[in-house]
């Protein structure tokens, strides 16, 4: 084992050994049993339309988590969270928080790293409708493939540890911080983007591809403005390198803020992710490659959503998103070096029983690949149940 | 053709939010003014606070019965970032889910058995 390899093995055990021998002995486990589920059927009329054949993930899908929490003793707890959907099971929580106090939080296990607002909200159970903004798309927008998803689809798991906290001044402003390193998004050699896949359960194989972890960290301010009303504004960001030979980078940033007003809720998020590649020489590309055989390319995604309460019975949501990638990438792809997609939507959720609700959206697509022209529309309708226990 | 087909789709969809609104009274928290008067400011901070991140329906429908795990569960969202719930604000909202967990649901039960 190298000198490197031993100092890595010691930021990660350190933690938890240090949470395992502190904690004092608990007169009993408090746990906490709860879960999820979503099935949603989505309609796409023009879905088998198009030159290149059905590009859609529509029909039905589920999402199912179960999440066990135990608060093993005052200073240490533990989740485990199991979910169930399209990449068949996933283990997105397996981790322990030790808390010093509330400021000192020591996290290490597999768990989603603190990046944007929405991450906390990923859960199909918490949020309005059936899919996710653009830039946390994980699969269910169309022409998943032309895009390679969203900018960071959700949830991101990861092995690693994170130490972050929260902190109240006085009685109107949190503030909450957060730094982890982690193994980091990764990619065969040779690959134009990252490999999501890599990163799941699904891709078999949980360790690293390069043995350097990849580090962010997240800050996040919400003031309390009268009773009834809060504003929230944070920025993340995260960096790492994706090749085995850790000659190529991903540098991801964001920035959120959203306002409570009363029974309504308004959310924005801004997120790009800039990355280095190193385009085939045997496949010709739409620019021309950089002498030094190293290209960029940046992946900018928005969404701003506002979310109404508008009885005890009915939610109702409008949202604007959208994707912009700008860069080089093969001449096979459908996408032009600079190629857009905006997607507008309506949709609201009804409640048929406490903790159970009906879901329901519409949404019109527009592509293009002269920006900011919607060329392409299309129409996508979501209908579902989601339940929660 | 398929602009027809376009307005058949979103008709049902508008059709069956619309039917869903219309048939259900259900609610993910509970109607204030089945509340005694003391506990209704109480029941109000804690349906502020706790909807901000998820539905009431998720507490409510916990299942917990004892006020040391509601002490943890409560502490535990507190912490989540951006709760927006102070430690000031724990005080009211365990004393609504004592309420909740031993005197409200009790009714309910009792009104269930009279029935």
């Amino acid at each position: 084992m190298t000198r490197a390899q031993v100092m890595r093995l010691a930021f990660v055990a350190g933690p938890l050994a240090a949470a395992l021998l502190n904690a004092a002995p608990a007169a009993a486990v408090e746990r906490n049993f709860a879960g999820s589920a979503q099935l949603d059927y989505l309609f796409v009329p023009d879905a088998s339309s198009r030159p290149g054949g059905r590009s859609v993930y529509d029909g039905f899908t589920t999402e199912v988590a179960l999440k066990l929490a135990a608060d093993v003793s005052d200073h240490l707890s533990a989740n485990v969270k199991v979910c169930y959907g399209c990449h068949g099971f996933e283990l997105p929580m397996a981790y322990f928080d030790f808390r010093v106090a509330d400021e000192l939080v020591f996290r290490a296990g597999r768990f989603s790293p603190s990046f944007g607002a929405f991450n906390i909200r990923q859960d199909p159970a918490n949020h309005a409708t059936s899919d996710k903004p653009l830039p946390y798309d994980m699969g269910r927008m169309l022409r998943p493939g032309d895009w390679n998803l969203g900018v960071l689809p959700s949830p991101f798991p990861d092995n690693g540890v994170e130490i972050g906290g929260t902190h109240w001044f006085g009685e109107r402003v949190q503030l909450d911080y957060a730094v982890y390193a982690t193994s980091g998004f990764r990619a065969p050699t040779g690959s134009n983007d990252l490999t999501w896949s890599l990163s799941q359960t699904r891709g078999g194989n949980m360790i690293d591809n390069n043995g350097v972890p990849a580090g962010g960290g997240r800050v996040v301010a919400t003031f309390r403005v009268g009773e009834g009303n809060d504003v929230t504004v944070g920025g993340s960001v995260m960096y790492g390198t994706w090749d085995p030979a850790n000659r190529f980078s991903y540098l991801i940033a964001g920035g959120d803020a959203a306002a409570r007003i009363g029974r309504t809720q308004v959310r924005f998020e801004y997120l790009v992710r800039r990355q280095t590649f190193a385009p085939d020489p045997a496949v010709p590309y739409k620019l021309l490659v950089p002498a030094s055989g190293e290209d960029t390319f940046e992946k900018h995604g928005a969404y701003l959503e506002v979310e109404r309460s508008m009885t005890e019975t009915v939610t109702l949501l409008a949202r604007a998103d959208g994707l912009y990638r700008a860069g080089n990438l093969p001449i096979a792809s459908p996408l032009a070096p600079r190629a857009a997609v905006f997607r507008y939507t309506v949709g609201g959720t009804v409640a048929v029983a406490p903790g159970f609700r009906i879901k329901a959206s519409g949404e019109l697509w527009a592509f293009t690949n002269d920006v900011p022209v919607h060329q392409e529309l299309d129409l996508a309708f979501h209908l579902g149940v989601v339940g929660t226990f | 053709m398929k602009r027809a087909r376009t307005h058949r789709g979103r008709g049902l969809l508008a059709a069956a939010l619309i039917a869903a609104a219309c048939a259900t009274t259900a609610r993910d928290g509970l109607d204030v003014a089945t509340l005694p008067v003391e506990v209704r400011p109480d029941y109000t901070l804690f349906a502020r606070r706790c909807s901000k991140c998820h539905q009431l329906a998720r507490p409510l429908g916990s299942g917990i019965r004892d006020d040391a795990t509601w002490a943890d569960y409560v502490d535990r969202m507190r912490r989540q970032p951006s709760s927006g719930i102070t430690r000031a604000d724990t005080g009211p909202i365990l004393r609504f889910l004592h309420y909740y967990s031993f005197s409200y649901t009790a009714g309910r039960r009792g009104d269930a058995g009279g029935e």
